[in-house]
């Protein structure tokens, strides 16, 4: 009798352990959902929407490299036309005698600018999809907030930090979705580093020392093709992803005389 | 019969001059010159938008120079200064060796702080490190170590930096692999090799991804017990170790860098695919031909430099060398690949080169300040100031020219001549004008760079009866081959001028022209001859590279004005106004009457070019000339005049004296006859350009341009005979026409069918069916023979225009004899039976036929005869003075007594001059009573433009002065009444000159005396007042900046005037230390003014201290200079500007609320953005 009263303390206790171990579970779970980070691994939810906008990102991000700094070759300001190609001017001037102006005085903001311009409906569009999949599997969305996100751009990713809050049930499951911080590699934030200095050369010494940029960034490889006309198209080449950004150039030009 | 036929052909040449002159006058008045302006230029008002400035994005510490205040302050984190360089205080804009992690990078403070957050590691800089080289190098020597982090409940084990270990919470180990025994982790030693980021070097990888030391196959000796081996202690330290197996220490400076082993070239390590792969460029081409074909190699090491061009370049030892289309060509070895690099076209950039004491060539390509060397040319002679700015310029050298006693001076001409566009060639060819000249750039067009070296030589003959014959007095010499050697020379060195060779060694003789006026002495060879000479430098290598700095980084920027680029001016500052920059470099007060100068706008300077027969025109000396060339006189202002006149004297009896005058004239060279158009699309060490496919002849044009398809090709419809036919719009059909038009030639009349009043200048013209050169001449002579060239000069275009006046045959026996008299015109007929005849003779009928050239060299047979001639009738029109020197209500010098003035003539005239009006009724009478006679001589070589010159000196009182002036015409005439007299509208022409009320002086000079400043160098403006003189302080000035030699000053003009009498100059840098600014002013009425002042650029580098801190109200905390200051409450170690300011601006007195509980961590910075490293003070108000 008394082992029976033995084993059905154990029993008791076991089950108590096994309670408190899904309630400690749920709560751990609960507190990771609802930490202001979420990494893009912790969970079916974060990593549905974090691949969605990385995808997104990703494209964007080789897009403004292939653009020279842009997404549409539409947002140009000034621009040339060189072998079929519409090369944006990132430094000009028409003037004589007159250093090129910047055109993109503060190139990251503009590129983060561009980021975010581009993938504001792409991450709606990826919540439409998750939403959309969640209501096939039978799920109903019990609270929907508009979104905020904040791009960066840093060393070889970009940075999307994306705040919403999102509910949803099915019969006894719950889920909530509250802050992500999707990263996409990729190297548009150093190549930006590299165009902006070449830029800032160009605008002050009327030249750029091209080599000493290669010298510190061993991983790039810059070309400079300059015109018969004094256009000057830069080629800044990421060896590792084969990613290729060219912009153009010109100013410090003299009065050739006829 | 002899003599008659002398007389004839005296009179024939003399109305080949006339003609001659007036087709001179056309061409100078088609030219348009623009005159640097000095007052049309402001400094943009730094509140507008489209301001350019520094713009400082305060998120990412990067700087960006020359941008508009607008489109920085639009963006949320980002500040605008009102400096282009971003010579910002506190330094903010200048980079430091920042260290992160194990790698260094070359960037701002703020730049350094941003990256160390985004890579979430604590970072350091280190601003005594001078350069980006220095910082990466230091890179192997940052501290590494293993890093013990305990993730979960393990441990593991990350090589990295101690701040990065630090910041992720980890147990650090310096000089430590992860695989030391004592540590006992889990990561086996070297378990394969491979890159790392940011170093040279194959190195050895633990088990668990962590770098070790550089790969050898002597693996114990790289283990090195588990500790840090630096690349120094590593296997063969001084070696690139590219042909290695056993030893990754790749050096990047050595020439090699760690790689996978892909090609098939590349050494693979013993212990996997990877390679110390070379970077050096073996048999890199050092010498180059224009078709691509390389003639010269040598092994070139990675990241080294060098110039490759087309030729010979530079000042050879008797001129200035670069080829017509040759460009400068900067190649680089990169990566273990040769890269190609061309200087801008035209010769707009040089490559220079230098050498460094490891025998690499660094190079690089810079502007060609080839307008400086022009501008500097002030005078006949190029000495003083001009020899000196001259010899201090490295893109200028002194070009002699010494023929003969009389005959020798210097020009300050270009080292490196630029190249010219071809644009009106190309748009007469089909639009394809070059978009980088335009007629609002204040350039200067490629005949006002030659015409410099279109001089005249006169040499002076005396009839020696007794040694029976005419001895040459002077400038014998200039008969000789030299002249022409020695103006050639002249010529070609200033740009794509005279008689020269292009790039494929093909002459081209079109350039220059020599022409004797006068019976004396052999006529000098013409300088085609020389063509065949210039051919073999085609062939000639460079044999040095260009010199003289980079102008590429700041310490060149700032070296100009002194060391080796002390007399380059910064051609770039026009990027400082709202308009183009006309600023001159030129230098130099020009008064009146300066024959012998003319200003010609040359943007970054003006251009002064000289000639013994180039006439002074600006301003409104020759604003009243429009009346007489109607239309043609397009630019009165900037007008040139280049005018020759020969005299023939005729001459009996012994001891008469004639002149004979040896003209060299220097146009632009042009492209040569033929299409060896192949030769550019020689490949990628020499890519093909308008300017080189254009060069290579007169028939190639470039196709495709700038669609990577760019190709020289042989032009379409050149191979045809130039049709000729008449060019309507070249003639003012009001008053006259063509007539009996044909294919060999055509007549010009009146419109009633009248011949043309005499001495009235009209245009005419024809136009060819395809793009021609076009001569002209008054016999049917050879093409090469003919001596006329059309206004548009040796260029193939359809169009060809000239201008011309006949006149009578009274003024042509007149000029032709140089004097004359008769009762009436029988008398004077009668005098001069046979001379007079044969004038009467050339007028009535008077032809001048016409050749054309096609691109390919191909001419017309046939010549092209135009038929003009003159209304025999009598002089009916009064004298007009058309222009005067100086101009009419001109304002004089302070305090002057005299004046010297030119009263310039339409016709052949005598002119006197009073200061009162005689108020007489008849205009003889009136002339009669004048008291003063001026000397005016229808032959005298100062006569412009076929105007003719009347000098006198006149009288000058303080105020306004008046004079009286009346002319009488038809001189030959003597008192015959039918003399025609006035001098405007057929009355007096009053003349009015004022002098300056008070002399010219400097006010102020801006800045001076003490400027304190938190960073070098400074960005300056400078400023200089004027007031007085003779227009109300407006003048020209100029400044000089710490002059080392008070006798040789070397002024540059300001680059704007504000309000007439503020001069500015912005943007030039100063380094810390005392500097001299020296300003010189003059007005238009000859004033000049002279001051200086001192400025003291000091650093304060010194960070601001807290001197007091006390309670009155809270606490208030007193700083030694104004300051602002923040506060943090947990710890000195925060960045200020993420601090709790405490004021809002600058102040010495600062207060914050007063809380005992807390500790106030307090940092300060002055307006320079000085601060102490750590806390300037730590207060803690339960203390005080």
């Amino acid at each position: 009798m008394k082992e029976k009263k033995g084993q059905v303390t154990i029993f008791i206790i076991v089950a108590i352990v096994v309670v408190v171990a899904v309630i400690i579970f749920f709560l751990l779970r609960s507190s990771i959902t609802e930490s202001s980070t979420v990494l893009v691994s912790s969970g079916a939810t974060n990593q549905f929407i974090a691949e969605c906008v990385s995808e997104h990102v990703g494209e964007v991000s080789r897009l403004i490299i292939e653009n020279g700094g842009y997404v549409s070759k539409g947002d140009y300001k000034k621009s040339f036309e060189y072998a079929g190609e519409d090369i944006p001017y990132l430094c000009y001037t028409e003037d004589f005698y007159a250093r090129c102006e910047t055109q993109e005085p503060v190139l990251i903001s503009h590129l983060n600018e561009e980021i975010y311009n581009f993938v504001d409906e792409k991450i709606d569009e990826c919540f439409e999809y998750f939403k959309s999949d969640m209501q096939d599997d039978g799920f109903t969305f019990t609270f929907d907030q508009e979104k905020t996100f904040t791009v960066e751009l840093m060393p070889g990713k970009v940075n999307i930090k994306i705040n919403k809050k999102l509910e949803f049930e099915k019969a006894e499951e719950k889920g909530v979705f509250r802050t992500i911080t999707v990263s996409s590699p990729g190297p548009l934030y150093d190549m930006a580093l590299i165009v902006q200095r070449i830029v800032k050369e160009e605008a002050l010494w009327v030249n750029s020392e091209y080599l000493n940029i290669i010298r510190a960034n061993t991983w790039a490889d810059i070309e400079k093709l300059t015109l018969g006309d004094s256009n000057e198209i830069y080629t800044v080449s990421d060896t590792r992803t084969d990613l290729v950004w060219k912009f153009a150039v010109l100013g410090g030009r003299l009065y050739v005389p006829e | 019969m002899y003599q008659n036929k002398m007389i004839r052909q005296k009179i024939m040449s003399s109305f080949e001059i006339f003609t001659l002159l007036f087709s001179i006058v056309a061409f100078s008045s088609l030219v348009s010159i623009p005159v640097a302006s000095a007052e049309s230029d402001f400094i943009p008002n730094p509140e507008t938008e489209s301001a350019l400035g520094c713009c400082y994005d305060t998120e990412q510490g990067l700087c960006s120079p020359v941008s508009k205040k607008g489109e920085c302050e639009a963006e949320e984190n980002a500040e605008w200064y009102a400096d282009q360089f971003c010579n910002l205080g506190g330094g903010i804009c200048n980079n430091v060796c920042c260290k992160i992690g194990a790698n260094n990078i070359w960037t701002t403070e703020r730049a350094c702080a941003k990256q160390s957050e985004l890579a979430g590691i604590v970072s350091e800089f280190d601003a005594g490190v001078a350069s980006e080289m220095d910082c990466i190098s230091l890179s192997t020597e940052n501290e590494l170590g293993a890093c013990i982090i305990e993730i979960g409940y393990e441990e593991s084990c990350i090589f990295t930096s101690s701040a990065e270990c630090t910041s992720n919470g980890g147990d650090f180990s310096k000089e430590t692999l992860c695989s030391n025994a004592e540590l006992n982790t889990s990561c086996v030693k070297q378990d394969h090799i491979g890159c790392m980021e940011g170093r040279d070097g194959i190195y050895w990888y633990d088990s668990c991804g962590n770098p070790e030391n550089i790969y050898s196959s002597n693996e114990d000796t790289s283990w090195n017990n588990g500790m840090v081996l630096s690349p120094d202690q590593s296997c063969n330290p001084t070696s690139s170790n590219s042909n290695s197996d056993s030893c990754g220490n790749c050096d990047y400076n050595d020439g090699s860098v760690c790689s996978e082993a892909t090609l098939s070239s590349d050494k693979e390590m013993r212990a996997g695919a990877f390679t110390c792969r070379d970077l050096s460029c073996k048999n890199a081409p050092s010498r180059v031909d224009a078709k691509g074909e390389v003639l010269g190699i040598l092994d070139r090491s990675n990241g080294e430099s060098w110039c490759v061009y087309d030729g010979p370049i530079g000042g050879g030892i008797a001129f200035s060398q670069d080829l017509v289309g040759s460009r400068h060509y900067r190649y680089v070895c990169s990566n273990g690949e040769v890269k190609v690099d061309p200087c801008k076209d035209y010769r707009e950039e040089i490559c220079v080169e230098k050498t460094a004491e490891s025998g690499d060539s660094s190079a690089s390509c810079r502007v060609n300040t080839w307008e400086q060397c022009l501008s500097a040319n002030s005078g006949g002679d190029c000495d003083g100031e001009c020899l000196s700015k001259c010899n201090k310029n490295p893109d200028c050298r002194i070009q002699p020219v010494f023929v003969d006693s009389d005959f020798k001076f210097g020009t300050c001409v270009p080292k490196y001549p630029p190249g010219f566009a071809s644009g009106s060639f190309s748009s007469a060819l089909g639009g394809y004008a070059s978009g980088a000249s335009d007629e609002s750039s204040g350039g200067t067009a490629s005949d006002d760079v030659c015409g410099l070296a279109t001089r005249t030589c006169t040499s002076t003959w005396i009839k020696k009866c007794t040694r029976g014959g005419w001895v040459v007095e002077n400038n014998d010499k200039c008969h000789d081959p030299s002249f022409t050697i020695q103006m050639n020379n002249l010529c070609v060195s200033l740009g794509d001028c005279g008689v020269y060779a292009n790039i494929a060694g093909k002459p081209i003789l079109t350039g220059g022209r020599v022409k004797k006026d006068g019976e004396h002495g052999k006529t000098p060879p013409q300088p085609m001859i020389m063509g065949i000479a210039y051919m073999a430098l085609s062939l000639t290598p460079a044999t040095s590279p260009a010199l003289g700095g980079g102008f590429d980084k700041a310490s060149d920027i700032l070296g100009l004005g002194s060391g080796v680029l002390s007399g380059i001016i910064d051609p770039f500052l026009g990027a400082m106004m709202d308009d183009t920059g006309d600023y001159g470099a030129g230098f130099e007060p020009s008064g009146f009457g300066t024959t012998g100068t003319a200003l010609v706008a040359g943007g970054i300077g003006t251009v002064v070019m000289t000639g013994v027969t180039a006439i002074a025109s600006s301003g409104t000396l020759f604003g009243s000339a429009v009346g007489v060339f109607g239309p043609f006189a397009v630019n009165p202002a900037g007008l040139v005049i280049v005018v020759i006149i020969v005299a023939l004297s005729y001459a009996f009896g012994c001891g008469e004296v004639e002149q004979v005058e040896i003209t060299y004239t220097c146009s632009a060279s042009g492209p040569p006859v033929g299409a060896d158009c192949e030769m550019c699309n020689g490949g990628d060490l020499k890519p093909c350009s308008r300017y080189k496919c254009e060069s290579l002849g007169a028939g190639c044009e470039l196709i495709n341009e700038n669609t990577g398809f760019d190709e020289c090709v042989k032009r379409d419809g050149i191979d045809t005979t130039p049709e000729i036919t008449p060019l309507e719009e070249a003639l003012n059909q009001t008053m006259f026409q063509y007539m009996d038009e044909s294919r060999n030639g055509v007549r010009i009349r009146t419109v009633d069918g009248e011949c043309i009043q005499s001495n009235m200048a009209f245009s005419f013209g024809v136009q060819t069916d395809i793009p021609a050169v076009c001569l002209i001449s008054e016999e049917p002579v050879a093409f090469e023979e003919m001596p006329g060239a059309f206004s548009e000069g040796a260029i193939f275009t359809r169009n060809h225009t000239n201008i011309i006046s006949l006149p009578n045959a009274e003024t042509l026996v007149y000029i032709t004899l140089g004097d004359g008299e008769g009762e009436d015109q029988e008398t004077y007929q009668d005098a001069y039976g046979e001379v007079y005849d044969a004038a009467v003779e050339s007028v009535a009928d008077y032809n001048l036929y016409v050749k054309c050239m096609n691109p390919m060299g191909d001419i017309n047979e046939a010549e092209y005869k135009i038929d003009m001639c003159v209304n025999p009738g009598p002089d009916l029109m009064n004298p007009v003075v058309a222009a005067t020197s100086p101009p009419e209500n001109s304002i004089l010098g302070f305090g002057i007594t005299s004046q010297d003035a030119i009263f310039y003539i339409n016709e052949p005239t005598q002119c006197k001059w009073d200061i009162v009006n005689p108020g007489l009724q008849s205009p003889l009478e009136n002339y009669n009573i004048l008291a003063n006679t001026m000397t005016c001589d229808a032959t005298t070589r100062d006569m412009a433009k076929g105007l003719y010159p009347c000098k006198t000196t006149l009288p000058i009182t303080a105020g306004t002065n008046e004079f009286y002036v009346l002319c009488r015409d038809q001189p030959w005439l003597r008192e015959n009444e039918s003399r025609n007299i006035g001098a405007t509208e057929g009355s007096f022409y009053r003349y009015s000159l004022t002098t300056s009320e008070l002399g010219l002086s400097i006010d102020e000079i801006i800045p001076e005396g003490k400027i304190t400043a938190g960073v070098e160098p400074i960005t300056v403006n400078i400023s200089a007042i004027t007031s007085g003189g003779g227009y109300n302080g407006a003048a020209t000035c100029g400044y000089e900046l710490d002059g080392q030699n008070p006798e040789e000053h070397l002024y540059t003009e300001f680059l704007s005037t504000e309000d007439v009498s503020a001069h500015i100059q912005p943007g030039l840098q100063f380094l810390s230390g005392e500097h001299t600014i020296k300003v010189k002013c003059y007005d238009d009425a000859g004033n000049i003014a002279i001051n200086e002042t001192k400025v003291d650029v000091e650093l304060d580098t010194a960070s601001p201290s807290i001197v007091r801190a006390y309670r009155d109200g809270g606490l208030v905390i007193v700083t030694d200079e104004e300051s602002k200051c923040f506060y943090d409450l947990e710890s000195c170690n925060f960045d200020i500007n993420s601090g709790t300011p405490i004021t809002a601006g600058l102040s010495t007195r600062h207060m914050v609320e007063w809380n005992p509980s807390s500790t106030y961590f307090i940092k300060c910075k002055d307006k320079w953005e000085n601060q102490a490293s750590g806390c300037s003070m730590i207060v803690r108000p339960s203390q005080l």
